[in-house]
């Protein structure tokens, strides 16, 4: 699954991060595969915005929909 | 600029480097005493700013995450490079996030000063950093600051100024022979992800994180509370319009009515004015007595609008728009704002522009630089050139509007959104190129600091009042020859059926229009003498709003996208404002009654 599937305050496991750019820019802020992150707002067919430690981070929905992840955690 | 004290020697230069949204714009400022625009939004410092610290240039640079990526961190590079010193300054609440830059500068080999700022908030979230070992770690020196109140800067400064000079210690980081093509090579396979080194440097910030984080506290605070409040659509939504709504409120109807009827209505009007027809009168008369003290007259009407009316309006939207920035409200604004951006072809970084055009259009349209692709860039420009008015304007407008009632500033408000939206999605559609990735980042919310918020305020207040005096000036001068020697009646004669005929207004509505031309703020005042119907006073402040933007964003438009661009925008506002003016008055008419 990709990111925007992750519900609003849902842990997630970054799987892969398939755009460069994207990828490049979230290494450098510390968001890397394996990485394990909050989902702390999932907007109808907006950003989603995710929460590691101290940061928080915006991703629109293209962004988003290319970042696979794996579920974490208390999932049914 | 000051002259090089060293005379041919190579002037010592110190450069501030750092992510976005951890105060270098402030340190730079408690450095040189000089202000750098600061905001708690990424994107500020577009430029390189300079200062002099006692004999050094120092310098202000964008913020950047990393050395090698874009066309922004390459202007930081070379910064870098020029440099005798580095000041690396890092959030001290994100360590992960600055150790990264952290670790890219320490490899260009030279010497690094790394500065936790925001120290005073690591003291009250509980967060134990172990600086010493950080230091050790990095192989440099590691100083906590809090710069927005002066904390940590002499001693910051007394370690630059004792190492500028004793060059002997050419370098206090651990490796002094890395050569910097190394570094550039090492680098720049770094950027393609999967290289070796990228691995290794995310291993090394791990490693340091491990070593000197002794306690991160896993409570959330109020901060963070208040953060989700912001932007889930179902309560962000309404505090949004809140915020804003409160902004314009307490801008319309405490600053514009009470403040400004006594700053201009008593001040200038009973008191000013009187006098200078009183001295003027018993010198000149005749047309100069009409250009110096008449109706529009350069020393009475432009005084009185630009220190009387202007001032105080201008002053308190920027105390305010200070106030919003330096929360970190406004990326959080931009998250909620990206869904109806994207439908305008744009993404929510473009929301921060379009706000701050409320406050001045033509410092916004700079702005827009903070957008990455040209087409985001064009939309924004074109929008803000129509639909945005600025705080000046704005004040004239609720001014005017004031005495209506709500029914009518709801209609003015409500037709220009449509007009926004209507137009945004239309060039959306039009314009081609490509839109870009949404990532952006929501810095900690924070208290604003007032001294930080009045220092804004009157910086960019006083760049306003200086540049709008003169056009002002020219403006009033103009308009008051036209009527000296007729050309104003001429015109209005021309302009008649346009004016009269489509857009329903008053014959004198030709002379606002004329004066629009020199200033937006400056037509919409134009309408204040008039007797004008509710329905011509709406259609004439919406045809004001969207028709072409002041002489000082036409010349930074000019700039931003060349005459092709500046004369297209020309066109298009002028056009949609007499089209959506006309259509307007007929709807309104029809509805409303004559």
């Amino acid at each position: 699954m990709n990111l925007t599937e992750v519900p609003s305050g849902r842990k997630a496991r970054i799987e892969s991060i398939l755009d460069p750019v994207t990828r490049d820019y979230l290494l450098r802020l510390g968001i890397v595969e394996g990485s394990t992150v909050e989902c702390v707002q999932r907007m109808a067919r907006g950003p989603v915005v995710v929460r590691k430690s101290s940061l928080e981070l915006s991703l629109g929905r293209r962004v988003a929909e290319r970042i696979l992840v794996s579920s974490v955690g208390d999932d049914p | 600029m000051r002259d090089n004290p060293h005379g041919l020697e190579e002037i010592k230069s110190i450069v501030l480097v750092g992510n976005p949204n951890t105060g270098k714009s402030v340190l730079f400022g408690e450095l040189t005493r000089q202000f750098a625009e600061v905001s708690n939004y990424p994107g500020t410092t577009l430029l390189l700013s300079e200062g002099w610290m006692a004999d050094f240039v120092v310098i202000d640079t964008p913020g950047v995450y990393g050395l090698y990526s874009s066309k922004e961190e390459e202007v930081v590079r070379q910064a870098v490079e020029a440099s005798g010193i580095v000041i690396n300054v890092m959030d001290a609440t994100n360590l992960e996030r600055g150790l990264w830059l952290a670790l890219e500068l320490l490899e260009t080999g030279k010497t690094v000063f790394n500065v936790l700022n925001m120290w005073d908030e690591v003291e009250t979230t509980g967060l134990v950093i172990d600086v010493e070992r950080l230091g050790s770690l990095l192989g440099t020196p590691v100083f906590t600051t809090v710069a927005v109140k002066g904390v940590g800067i002499k001693e910051l400064v007394g370690a630059i100024t004792s190492h500028m000079e004793a060059p002997a210690e050419r370098s206090l980081s651990q490796t002094a022979d890395f050569s910097l093509d190394d570094a550039l090579g090492t680098s720049e396979l770094s950027s393609s992800g999967t290289a070796e080194a990228t691995l290794s440097r995310r291993q090394r910030i791990e490693d340091i994180l491990e070593g000197v984080l002794v306690r991160v506290p896993e409570r959330r605070g109020l901060a963070d509370v208040l953060s989700e409040i912001m932007i889930r659509p179902l309560t962000g939504v309404p505090l949004a319009l809140a915020i804003l709504g409160g902004v314009f409120y307490l801008i319309g109807a405490f600053v514009a009515q009470d403040l400004v009827a006594f700053t201009e209505g008593v001040i200038f009007q009973q008191i000013y004015e009187p006098a200078v027809r009183l001295i003027v009168g018993s010198v000149l008369s005749g047309p100069l007595y009409e250009i110096i003290a008449g109706e529009f007259g350069v020393l009475t009407m432009t005084v009185t609008y630009v220190l009387g009316l202007l001032l105080p309006l201008v002053f308190a939207f920027y105390v305010l728009m200070a106030l919003l920035e330096d929360t970190g409200y406004l990326p959080r604004l931009a998250t909620l704002a990206d869904r109806t951006f994207t439908a305008m072809g744009m993404n929510g970084k473009a929301v921060i522009p379009i706000v701050l055009g409320f406050g001045c259009v033509t410092m916004a349209t700079i702005t827009t630089r903070m957008l990455d692709k040209r087409r985001e860039r064009t939309i924004a420009i074109a929008l803000l050139a129509l639909a945005v008015p600025c705080s000046a304007q704005m004040a004239v407008i609720l001014v005017l509007l004031a005495g209506l009632g709500f029914i009518y500033w709801a209609l003015y408000g409500g037709i220009l959104l449509g007009v926004f939206l209507l137009i945004g999605g239309v060039l959306s559609r039009i314009i081609p190129g490509e839109r870009s990735a949404f990532m952006y980042e929501l810095p900690k919310l924070r208290l604003p600091q007032w001294r930080n918020v009045l220092r804004k305020a009157r910086f960019r207040t006083r760049i306003f009042i200086t540049n709008v005096f003169p056009l002002f000036f020219l403006g009033a001068l103009f308009i008051s020859v036209l009527l000296v020697t007729g050309a104003l009646g001429a015109a209005q004669q021309a302009l008649h059926p346009l004016v009269t005929g489509w857009l329903g207004l008053p014959p004198e509505g030709a002379t606002a229009l004329i004066m629009g031309f020199v200033r937006r703020d400056f037509g919409a005042a134009g309408f204040f003498h008039m007797a004008l119907t509710p329905i011509q006073a709406v259609v004439g402040m919406i045809v004001i709003t969207l028709f072409i933007p002041c002489i000082a964003s036409v010349m930074v438009i000019h700039k931003e996208m060349g005459l092709k661009g500046v004369l297209g925008i020309l066109g298009f506002t002028l056009g949609t404002a007499f089209l959506t003016g006309g259509i307007i008055y007929r709807v309104l008419t029809f509805f409303l009654g004559g």
